[in-house]
Order: C-alpha cells, then sequence, then structure tokens
C-alpha cells in the first residue's frame, strides 16, 4: 500500500482536472446538508443513474464532494437558527447558535467553515500518510472498545448538565429510554412502540432533531415576536471584517482543529460509528482539555470548531475501511461502494496495487474538494450570517414548514411530521423548564448503538461483564474516560478552593 | 405586597420528569416477558431515570414546603405569545392533516401565508412571494429534481400533466 509522490502528484494532477465534477458536488451537497431530513446517502441514491452512467473516477469526485460538503453544509443552520442540518451538527448548536445570539453570526460561521474544511484536509492528508495503520486500527477497535467510545459521548451529558446536574441526568436518561425505543438488538421483539408500526425500526432521528431543535426553537422565537426582544441581531461592522475576525478566531485555535479532527478520522475508521458520536466526543474532549472549560456553551469558538473539525474528520475515516476492507464505514460509502462495484472495481487490499488511482485517488480528491471549498464557502458566511436579519413573522412559519416537509423527506411518512411536532412540544416544555434539549438528543442517538455494542460485548463474553475489560485498548479507553469524568470534578473543587 | 414572599411556580418542571416516568412505566409493561437482552439496557436505565426523579420531586418538595415554590403549572411567557404558538401548532396540525388532500405545493402555500398572517405579517408582497416561491422551489427541487414521494394533489398532477414529468404524477 506504499505511494511515491511521482504517482501522488498524478493523482493530484487528474483531481484537479475533474473540477467540472468537484463543483456541482459541492454546491448540491452544501443545499442539501443545510435542509434537515435530507441525507447525503439518500442524495446519492437518488442520483445513482447518473453516477453509475459517470466515468468511475468522475462519478467518485463528485459524490465526495458532495458528501464532504454535506458534512460542512448541517452546521450553517445549527448555527444561525439552531436547527442542525445533520446530527453531527447537533453538538454545533451548543456554542453556534450562542455566538449568533452575542451578535457573531458570521464569524461563528467563518470558525465552523474553517474548522470542516482545514479538519477535513489534514485528515485527508493523513490517511494518505497512514493508510495502512488505520486499515488495522478498523480491525481492532471492536465491540468493546466502541461501548467506552459511546460512553465518551455520553458523559458529555453531565459537562451539559453542570448547571443543573439533576434536571440535566434526568433529560439524559429520558433520551436514553426514548433510545430504547423499537425492535431489540437480539431477538427482534418490538418493545414501547405505542402500536405505530412506523417505531418497530427505533425512534427515527430526523423528527426528533427537528422537533427538539427547530420547531421548539420557533415556538420560542415567537416570543420575540410579541415582546420585541430580539435576541440574533445584524452585524454592526462592514462584513468583510466580520469574514477576517472569525479567520482570526480561527487561526488563534489550530491545534483544536487538528486534534478533534484526528479524533473524528479514528471514530470514522470504526464501521457503523456516525459523525455525530465524533462531534460530541470532540466537544466533551476540547471542553476537559481547555483552560477555559466554563465559557463553553456561552458561544466559545473552540466549541464550535471542535465538532466541526471532528465531523469532517468521520468523512476521511468512513472511507478507510470501505477501501482498505471492502467494508462500508458508514451508509453513504455503502452507496459509493455500490457504484464503485457496478463499474467492476474490487474493493480491498489488491486495489491499492492493481488500481491505485483509484484506492489513493479517493484521498486525494477528498482533498482537492475540501481545497475547492476554500474558495467557495467564505463568501457564502457572509450572505448566509444574513438570516438573523429575516422577520419573525417570516422565519418561524418557514421553519416550521420546511423543517416538518424535511421531517417526511427521510422516511416518507406522515408519522414522521407529525411525530416532529410532538417532539416539538417536548423541546419547548424542556427548554422553558430548563432540562438542556441537546443532553434528551444525546441520549436519543447514543442510546441504541450503546446498547447495540454492549450486548454484542456481552453475547461474545457469554454474559459475562467482565468482557468490558478483556483487552488492552478498551483498558486503556476506560482509564481515560475515568480521567475525563474525574478531572472537571477536580479542576472545579479547586477553582472553588482557590476563589475562597 | 411589600415583605410577602414571591412563591415561584414549580410544578412545571415535573412536566419532562412526569412524562419520562409515564414513558419508563410504559416501556417496563410491553418488556416484561422478554428475554434479558432485550431489556436490561432499559431496565437499569430506567431505574436510574426513576431515581433522579424521585430526587428532584423531593427537591420541590422541600422547596414547596419551605414556602419558595408553588405546584404551579405556568410555563411562563408572554400570554400574547402563548395564543400565538398554539395557534401555530393548530395551523401545523391543520398542514399535515391536509396535505394528503391538497397536495404539498397547495398545503405548503396555505400553511405558510396563515402562519405568517398570524404572526403579524402585512406587506402583501412580502407575504405572497414567500408563500408562492417556497412551495415552487420544493416542488421544483425536492419533488421534479430529487424525486421525493411528498403527496401529490391537483398542482403537481396538474403540472406534471402540463410538462410531461414522468416521476410527479
Amino acid at each position: 500500500m506504499e505511494l511515491d509522490l511521482a504517482t501522488l502528484a498524478g493523482l493530484f494532477g487528474r483531481s484537479f482536472s475533474l473540477w467540472w465534477a468537484i463543483v456541482p458536488g459541492i454546491a448540491l451537497g452544501l443545499a442539501v446538508g443545510i435542509l434537515p431530513g435530507f441525507s447525503p446517502q439518500n442524495t446519492l441514491i437518488i442520483l445513482l443513474p447518473v453516477t453509475l452512467a459517470m466515468d468511475v473516477e468522475a462519478a467518485l469526485a463528485f459524490m465526495i464532494a458532495l458528501y464532504c460538503a454535506n458534512h460542512l453544509s448541517g452546521s450553517i443552520p445549527a448555527i444561525l437558527v439552531n436547527i442542525p442540518g445533520s446530527a453531527g451538527a447537533a453538538a454545533t448548536c451548543i456554542d453556534g447558535y450562542q455566538m449568533t445570539k452575542n451578535g457573531q453570526a458570521q464569524q461563528a460561521l467563518v470558525v465552523s467553515f474553517v474548522a470542516s474544511v482545514a479538519g477535513g484536509l489534514i485528515t485527508s492528508l493523513a490517511v494518505l500518510a497512514l493508510l495502512p495503520f488505520l486499515a488495522r486500527l478498523g480491525l481492532v477497535l471492536r465491540s468493546v472498545e466502541m461501548v467506552v467510545i459511546i460512553l465518551f459521548g455520553l458523559t458529555l451529558i453531565a459537562v451539559l448538565a453542570a448547571k443543573d446536574m439533576l434536571k440535566g441526568l434526568i433529560g439524559g436518561a429520558f433520551g436514553l429510554m426514548l433510545g430504547a425505543i423499537g425492535t431489540d438488538q437480539v431477538f427482534s421483539t418490538p418493545r414501547a412502540t405505542f402500536g405505530f408500526l412506523e417505531l418497530y425500526d427505533g425512534l427515527p432521528l430526523v423528527p426528533v432533531l427537528i422537533g427538539l431543535f427547530a420547531i421548539s426553537e420557533a415556538l420560542v422565537m415567537i416570543e420575540e415576536r410579541v415582546t420585541g426582544n430580539a435576541a440574533p441581531r445584524a452585524p454592526q461592522r462592514p462584513q468583510w471584517l466580520e469574514t477576517v475576525d472569525g479567520l482570526r478566531m480561527a487561526a488563534r485555535h489550530w491545534w483544536q482543529i487538528v486534534w478533534t479532527g484526528f479524533i473524528g478520522l479514528v471514530i470514522g475508521v470504526i464501521p457503523g460509528a456516525g459523525a455525530y458520536i465524533a462531534s460530541f466526543v470532540a466537544y466533551q474532549q476540547s471542553r476537559l482539555f481547555s483552560r477555559t472549560p466554563h465559557l463553553y456553551g456561552t458561544g466559545h469558538p473552540p466549541g464550535v470548531i471542535a465538532p466541526e473539525s471532528a465531523n469532517n474528520g468521520v468523512t476521511s475515516g468512513t472511507l478507510v475501511p470501505t477501501m482498505a476492507i471492502g467494508v462500508p464505514g458508514g451508509s453513504t460509502s455503502a452507496v459509493m461502494m455500490i457504484v464503485l462495484q457496478y463499474q467492476g472495481i474490487v474493493l480491498g487490499p489488491r486495489l491499492f496495487l492493481e488500481q491505485p488511482s483509484i484506492a489513493y485517488g479517493v484521498f486525494v480528491m477528498m482533498t482537492v474538494a475540501y481545497l475547492f471549498m476554500v474558495a467557495l464557502i467564505l463568501p457564502l458566511a457572509r450572505y448566509a450570517a444574513k438570516v438573523v436579519t429575516v422577520p419573525v413573522h417570516t422565519i418561524v412559519p418557514l421553519i416550521i414548514a420546511l423543517t416538518v416537509v424535511g421531517a417526511f423527506a427521510d422516511r416518507e411518512y406522515l408519522f414522521d411530521m407529525a411525530l416532529a411536532l410532538v417532539f416539538g412540544v417536548i423541546g419547548y416544555v424542556a427548554v422553558r423548564t430548563d432540562y438542556h434539549v441537546t443532553s434528551i438528543l444525546i441520549g436519543v442517538l447514543l442510546g441504541p448503538i450503546f446498547e447495540r455494542y454492549l450486548l454484542r460485548s456481552l453475547r461474545i463474553g457469554q454474559g459475562d461483564i467482565l468482557v468490558l475489560f478483556s483487552s488492552p485498548i478498551a483498558n486503556v479507553l476506560w482509564c481515560l474516560l475515568v480521567v475525563s469524568v474525574v478531572l472537571p470534578i477536580w479542576r472545579e473543587r479547586r477553582l472553588a478552593r482557590t476563589a475562597t | 405586597m411589600a415583605g410577602e414572599r414571591r412563591r415561584r411556580p414549580a410544578g412545571a418542571e415535573l412536566i419532562i420528569p412526569t412524562l419520562a416516568v409515564g414513558f419508563t412505566a410504559y416501556y417496563f409493561w410491553t418488556v416484561q416477558e422478554l428475554a434479558w437482552e432485550a431489556k436490561a439496557n432499559g431496565i437499569v436505565i430506567g431505574a436510574i431515570l426513576l431515581v433522579l426523579v424521585a430526587l428532584l420531586g423531593l427537591r420541590i418538595g422541600l422547596r414547596v414546603a419551605r414556602g419558595e415554590a408553588s405546584l404551579g403549572l405556568t410555563l411562563g411567557g408572554d400570554p400574547q405569545a402563548n395564543r400565538l404558538r398554539l395557534a401555530l401548532l393548530a395551523l401545523t396540525v391543520a398542514f399535515i392533516a391536509a396535505l394528503p388532500l391538497l397536495g404539498t405545493v397547495i398545503a405548503l402555500a396555505l400553511m405558510l401565508a396563515a402562519g405568517m398572517w398570524l404572526l403579524g405579517a402585512r406587506h402583501w408582497p412580502t407575504l405572497l412571494g414567500v408563500s408562492l416561491v417556497t412551495p415552487l422551489l420544493v416542488w421544483a427541487g425536492l419533488i421534479v429534481a430529487i424525486g421525493t414521494r411528498f403527496p401529490l394533489g391537483p398542482f403537481e398532477r396538474g403540472m406534471a400533466a402540463l410538462l410531461g414529468l414522468a416521476g410527479a404524477e
């Protein structure tokens, strides 16, 4: 799987020549990513007739550009109106929307774009250098290790609950219980489905996301219409200066972009681990190692950088097992696999010897797609930030109507629209009574996969709980988990002692 | 009255816990016959949830006993805003119910126009522009171009017949 510089230069040249496929892919990915409910895999499935008819390299370039741009643009509604375009952008709402409320919408968008592009660029270049090692990593990290990695994400519930631990934990536990809806992982018997067939696959994430964030936020915004206390404000200064300000904020936290991008890369390599695990884990770790953890949640730029860099690091990671061992790292890479197999390409280790232009080309194309995005997205921040100036009487009906439509689009059930509305009311009540909706969402997102990996581990260990401590990597992760839970408590106590 | 302590209504803080406890009880009831693998995770989390809710109930109970809080159920907020919220929710329910009958474009246009009117939009060009252009964009982008199977009505069928669109009939 070694790659020489001449081949690499040739691959870069070839990828740049595919700009005509990459640019439309980016445009479509950005558009689809903004709309909650429209996933890159669904878009690629719809576009299969187009990609199957294209030359294989052009089709790959188009799909990869769409995939990467989609991961980037989910943060736009998350930052501007507190509505994550995808589950991977949910953690971005925590600080991104606060920045908008503080009058820094454009800076937040620039910070998010720079973190996404830089995170994606760094990790795709890292994959080119470390591909043999990363390919093995996907095999080493198994169910037992995944249980601990997901627990890292779940500890974010406690972090978010810092202001009122009891309410935060109740929200998280409620989310975890809701995540247990649907047929069980072993015998496929329905649990707590209220008799709805639509819930047999579990609680659909898109309507929950839309309800908890979008509809609840729209209902809160109505207060502004009546009282006139509109929170988000139009930028005060000339707008390019705000872009430069955002670039400065991102540059100040460059190291944050690098290491949280690698969190995304490693989690992306694990087949089945989604971008949302990476973004929640990265946010939690970023706060843990920060010198100013108390600023997280108040509109702190690293709170935007960490989930966005990790979210885009996942895009590189998820393609590693797909190309190296022929196991799709996620649903989008599974669709890409279909296109490649249709074109007669056999994925796996031999691909790197027989067709390096495809095997390594994927990661070079990803790097090139991110380079194209650098030029395309900064002007976007300037114009997208204008959304905050739209009057409440227009934006609220638009949010509710379009997100309810988005709730339908994922599975094409009217039931999901009603479900989004139910979760909208739950989200509104939660916001009004100081329960963190992100805590509930983390439970709903991570609950089912936690159960899946836990049961898989227990079955491997024949019911013995000690199987969770049976691997050296898992044991190291357990130690890190204990440190990440204990360290903030110890630090808070030390600060309190210093203050007294 | 000066000197009299204002008791903060805390009953609303129990809405989410009550929902959570209700759902947990329902979950326990649905899994009672299942094998341990199918219910272990939910039962452990549910038990933790019940303990947490009991602690919250105790905390609120103590506040009520001390006279610091009441069990009032208000969510706060301006009464006019609350009326608008309820009206908008009712409008959204009507939108979902009307979708299969009117189709996506007409239902969406009506929903947007009514929603904007309800919230006080009186600038006719904006009101008409947003409530007509948005459904047309949804139709062109999501129904015609991407092919999402939204409920079709007279508009979608008429346009499909007029333009000879195969996927949107």
